[in-house]
């Protein structure tokens, strides 16, 4: 039983992280959330290995975590991130303007309220459905679309503003 | 616009993705990360078990847990108490209802109330039991079984039964053992004669079935019983897999919150805690009524009677649970 947890954290945990990573916009916590979820899956794993999709069922933790880390420590990361990004700000890139929208995405994607973040990155990262969104975040597929239409309102709005500035 | 900025979504998403940490140093976090302890946790959730997986689990688990080094639990002397058991199935009707009682001795006896049974709903009217709550609610459903038996329900524990078949599962399978080989034709699940272990959804299958039984649900009844006292057996041989029956008890059940954990698992300590005994209320026959179908016609008098010796000093009607000492605990066959 062991040996299949191994081999099912040889092969996932790349994504895992990766999936983390995009919901907390920070690294460090991502493996301190992801870790925290092993160890408990690792205790639990006659259980979950036995499960129809594990991925699923470890996406779903992962978000739980993050949704109820402590606040003051995710603050205090949001803002680390914003530092982060804007080290990273300028882009090498090709076409630069291109990458400049897309760090100034990251950058608003980083500021969203959780759950909303958590909505819009199981729909544009995942492609999961309304009702499959709702299983994760625990709440219903009306508000998930409420969610995902906050989110999006946002960011469209944001996104026109910045449009205009890189235009003017 | 909009499919630029989804674009732009996703494309942020992706960059983000890639500065996720090196696998290689969570790897290295898990390795070094230290084992568990549940202490008190473990000591209370310890206690739901008991009452969900029916008390008669509690009664070998709690003191284990107890001897493992926790502090004793608050209070002292324990009182006598009722606890209403009920497993839900899919669409919250309770297929298994079971009205325990755990003396003040830690000696426990519980007594099925089948699901059919035809009984009085204060202000519903005659209703089938296990639409009660489902229709009606927890406090009418406490409220019908103590009018049913004339005893006082002091608090309850709900687990759907799904979460029996994890519960199996995580416990590496429950032995039963089966008269005659059945097959279920509404699930298609088939089970031999003689012993065998189940677990997961073929536990779960086990527990539901009623149809192909010779007699329905009472059969399920003898079933679940035999399902319960086989379960804490194999708790009491592997305590290893408490913890993560536990796990499985804190996600599926529902337990009444005003209830003294604490106190429960200090009585479970108790000189009787090895004597549990299961029953099932008698029934005077088979009634048809036009909305609902085959009922089961109960005498409240006579359930309160049987009720009240099986509760009495545990040594009424029922059939004894084997005292804890033995190693193996036999799984007497069943249908």
């Amino acid at each position: 039983m062991a040996d299949r947890f191994e081999a099912f954290v040889a092969e996932r945990l790349d994504r895992l992280l990766r999936y983390a990573t995009a919901l907390t916009c920070d690294p460090h916590l991502a493996q301190d959330v992801v870790q925290e979820v092993l160890l408990r899956a690792q205790h639990r794993w006659a259980r979950i290995g036995s499960l129809q999709s594990p991925d699923a069922y470890l996406r779903r933790m992962i978000t739980n975590e993050y949704l109820s880390w402590r606040r003051r420590k995710a603050a205090r990361t949001v803002a680390l991130t914003h530092g982060t990004l804007d080290a990273l700000g300028t882009p090498v890139a090709d076409p630069a303007t291109g990458y400049a929208e897309r760090d100034a995405m990251r950058a608003r994607i980083a500021t969203l309220p959780r759950k909303q973040r958590a909505a819009i990155l199981l729909r544009f990262y995942e492609d999961c459905t309304d009702p499959e969104i709702a299983e994760v975040l625990g709440c219903t597929a009306g508000t998930v679309r409420s969610h995902i239409s906050r989110a999006l309102a946002t960011l469209r709005a944001a996104d026109q503003h910045a449009v205009k500035e890189v235009l003017s | 616009m909009t499919d630029r900025t989804e674009q732009l979504i996703r494309e942020a998403f992706a960059a983000e993705a890639d500065r996720a940490p090196d696998p290689r140093t969570v790897l290295a976090g898990l390795a070094r990360a230290p084992r568990r302890r549940h202490g008190m946790t473990l000591l209370a959730a310890g206690v739901a078990v008991v009452a969900v997986v029916a008390i008669a689990v509690a009664a070998f688990v709690v003191p284990k847990a107890l001897d493992r080094g926790a502090p004793p639990a608050s209070g002292g002397a324990g009182v006598d108490q009722t606890v209403l058991l009920a497993g839900l199935d899919r669409s919250i009707y309770t297929d298994a209802i079971m009205l325990a009682k755990v003396r003040a001795d830690g000696s426990t006896s519980v007594v099925s109330l089948p699901r059919d049974s035809w009984v009085s709903v204060p202000g519903h009217g005659k209703q089938r039991l296990n639409a009660v709550y489902a229709r009606f609610g927890l406090p009418e459903l406490m409220e019908t079984v103590h009018r049913l038996t004339g005893v006082r329900v002091d608090h309850y524990a709900l687990m759907d039964m799904a979460g029996f078949g994890e519960l199996a599962d995580v416990v590496g399978g429950v032995p039963v053992c089966l008269r005659a080989a059945t097959t279920d034709s509404r699930t298609g699940v088939s089970f031999p004669v003689g012993e065998q272990t189940v677990s997961g959804a073929k536990a779960l299958a086990f527990l539901r079935q009623r149809i192909g039984l010779p007699n329905g649900d009472l059969d399920r009844i003898a079933r679940q019983q035999a399902f319960l006292r086989s379960l804490a057996g194999v708790l009491r041989a592997h305590p290893d897999t408490l913890s993560v029956a536990l796990d499985v008890v804190r996600d599926r059940a529902r337990l009444d919150p005003k209830w003294d954990l604490l106190g429960l698992a200090a009585q479970l300590r108790g000189p009787g805690a090895g004597r549990m005994r299961f029953a099932t209320v008698p029934f005077a026959g088979e009634l048809v009524d036009p909305d609902v179908g085959t009922v089961l016609d109960l005498d409240p008098a006579t359930v309160s009677a049987f009720v009240t010796s099986a509760f009495g000093d545990g040594k009424g009607a029922g059939s004894a649970t084997p005292e804890p000492g033995g190693e193996k605990s036999t799984s007497d066959c069943v249908n």
